[in-house]
């Protein structure tokens, strides 16, 4: 289920559980770009950020290597931290500060009065919607089987659920100066404050985690150890090679895996025995083209221009009511061109806006999720 | 990266000379906990799910340790009565009965619902954690110990080392005391002050128990620099 409760450490705490990315130009405003992290899988009203914990948002230029790789570097990216105080006994709601930049800060409250919006800068912080879709038990039965197991319709492990959320909405040129670079890739974290910091969780794809590397009993190297708690502790700007090592040989496996629900062969391993996917993915964030203007459409889009030499006609990255499930299923399963798979499952209950802070407002009587299937390794 | 503006917050707390982790505050650790208490309340409620019952008792039990609020441990009492009821068959719930049962000090029925949830199929692991802390309870520290040691998966755990660490001072093992709850502390990676407060007002209960009150008074006042509201840890001071 994208990164909600991807971790054992995320299960124990939801405050640093991040569920998902998102990072598009705002519609029908050029110049202008958003991000969205999103927490707390399953919030219920009344839930609140952590005041212990800084919640990073780090976007760096990227390039596509002469191995049709996007990379980006960790000494590269600005980061935009954004961190909660204690809850106001008056108000209920809590002070939150984003900083960015060498000296920039802006203070805001959560809650939509809350929000500051400004020409450099907008922010929002609370309650929201989940706008993530996707028929979970379908897909676990599906690695679980080995055979693709989605139904039409499917069932919304998400609908109705609400997340806390953290919007930011920023000037390209003033923040990031947009001449460095075409592309930027996205990536979030949960980190505990002070120095030195430790990282609890991160996020660039949705499922790179519970899907991608999951345990499935083909990674023979590892057969079966859960890779995300490791996972998250890195860098995602600066994996160490000896992690790396162990990710691209569990994402080798079960890529080969899913290659194979269809029973034919639409990704043939490279020269040097690697899925072709595997070191893009193994690079895990999202990428966008900032010279392009928004499209509701974009996801792996400029992955798939650097491996396929056709380049890409979106701005990538992802907005908040794509299909990326029926996407990443379709492109693993059947490669780019391949016949479309979908878990029937095709938008969230209520889809974000157009407009700033995008996401629904929250349910105010949501059901509670069920978390009892999705950390379980599938046999 | 350089440190950037952080809002105020208070000193981190320490225990002995060793700072502790900084930790989400109680109000919102509360907050969060009631607001996670009252979506499973009322859909359990509607459903009666085993797995929301079960959810629903350990959030309860784990805000009664805070607030030692009767009504959180009637409810829970209540639930899991309910649980084995509608699934007998269902070893989680005989197992949240089993631990309903010893947090009450109910031993003899917390025994036969162990028993219970062994015949329908509970994981080992689970039984002997649940088994433990009965033994423990019933000052039974060695085999208390014996059992933690065999069965244990998640000595790495901090929670875990720390329920050793306690186990040993119960045993008069003053030094492995001190080092296992040095490396629980040490090993504490998360934000949440919940079962950090679990894992100090069971040192200090452990240290009380032993004699050490001097001692035991800095665990008490190390719990209130998370939970200033900690009921037994408060009461335990002014005894």
């Amino acid at each position: 289920m994208s990164d909600h409760l991807s971790s054992l450490r995320a299960m124990q705490d939801p405050v640093i559980d991040l569920t998902d990315l998102y990072f598009f130009p705002v519609p029908d405003v050029p110049g202008r770009l958003a991000v969205v992290l999103n927490l707390f899988p399953g919030a219920q009203p009344g839930a609140a950020f952590s005041d212990a914990v800084l919640y990073r948002m780090r976007l760096a230029p990227a390039h596509i290597g002469t191995d049709a790789v996007v990379r980006a570097r960790g000494e590269d990216a600005i980061a935009f931290d954004v961190t909660f105080t204690d809850i106001e006994p008056d108000t209920g709601d809590q002070g939150g500060a984003l900083s960015y930049g060498a000296d920039r800060t802006v203070a805001f409250r959560t809650g939509e009065k809350g929000a500051v919006r400004g020409p450099e800068v907008s922010v929002f912080a609370g309650l929201r919607r989940d706008p993530f879709f996707m028929d979970v038990q379908s897909e676990i039965r599906t690695r679980a089987t080995r055979r693709l197991a989605f139904t039409a319709p499917g069932v919304d492990a998400v609908a109705g659920q609400n997340v806390l959320s953290i919007v930011l909405e920023l000037d390209a040129d003033a923040v990031l100066g947009t001449a460095r670079s075409a592309l930027w890739a996205a990536v979030g974290e949960s980190l505990s404050q002070g120095v030195p910091t430790a990282r609890f969780e991160r996020i660039g794809r949705p499922e790179a985690k519970n899907v991608l590397l999951s345990v499935n009993g083909n990674d023979t190297v590892n057969a079966s150890v859960d890779l995300r708690d490791l996972y998250n502790l890195d860098d995602p700007f600066d994996v160490p090679p000896g992690s790396a090592a162990s990710y691209r040989a569990r994402l080798d496996a079960n890529l080969a895996m899913f290659d194979q629900l269809d029973d034919a062969v639409a990704w043939p391993f490279t020269d040097d025995h690697h899925h072709p996917l595997t070191e893009p993915l193994l690079h895990d964030h999202l990428v966008l083209d900032t010279t392009k203007p928004f499209g509701d459409h974009g996801y792996l889009d400029i992955e798939r221009g650097a491996l396929t030499g056709q380049p890409h006609e979106t701005c990538g990255g992802r907005w908040l009511n794509e299909d990326v499930i029926d996407l990443l299923y379709s492109v693993i399963v059947g490669g780019w061109h391949g016949t479309p798979v979908s878990d029937g499952v095709d938008s969230a209950v209520i889809p974000a806006t157009r407009a700033f802070p995008y996401l629904a407002q929250a349910n105010p009587d949501p059901p509670v999720l069920d978390a009892g299937a999705i950390l379980a390794p599938s046999p | 990266m350089p440190e950037r503006f952080l809002p105020p917050r208070p000193e981190r707390a320490h225990l002995g000379g060793r700072p502790l982790p900084r930790c989400t505050s109680s109000t919102i650790a509360l907050a969060n906990l009631d607001a996670q208490i009252a979506g499973l309340a009322q859909h359990y409620a509607q459903s009666g799910h085993t797995a929301v019952g079960v959810r629903l008792t350990n959030a309860l039990l784990t805000r009664h340790s805070i607030t030692s609020d009767a009504c959180d441990l009637r409810a829970a009492d209540r639930i899991t009565t309910e649980l084995v009821s509608h699934a007998p068959a269902d070893s989680t719930a005989w197992l949240t009965r089993a631990h309903m049962a010893t947090t009450t000090h109910r031993f003899a029925e917390s025994t036969r619902a162990l028993a219970l949830a062994t015949h329908h199929g509970a994981a080992a692991e689970d039984i002997a954690e649940e088994r433990a802390d009965i033994l423990e309870a019933c000052g039974c520290g060695p085999a208390a110990l014996t059992l933690r040691m065999a069965h244990g998966t998640t000595h790495a755990d901090p929670q875990q080392m720390a329920r050793i660490a306690c186990l040993h001072v119960s045993m008069g093992n003053d030094q492995p005391a001190r080092d296992a709850f040095g490396e629980a502390l040490g090993r504490y990676a998360g934000p949440s002050p919940l079962p950090l407060a679990a894992i100090l007002y069971n040192w200090g209960h452990a240290l009380q128990h032993a004699g050490q009150h001097d001692r035991a008074v800095k665990a008490y006042l190390a719990v209130l620099a998370y939970f200033p509201t900690h009921a037994r840890a408060l009461r335990a001071l002014t005894e």
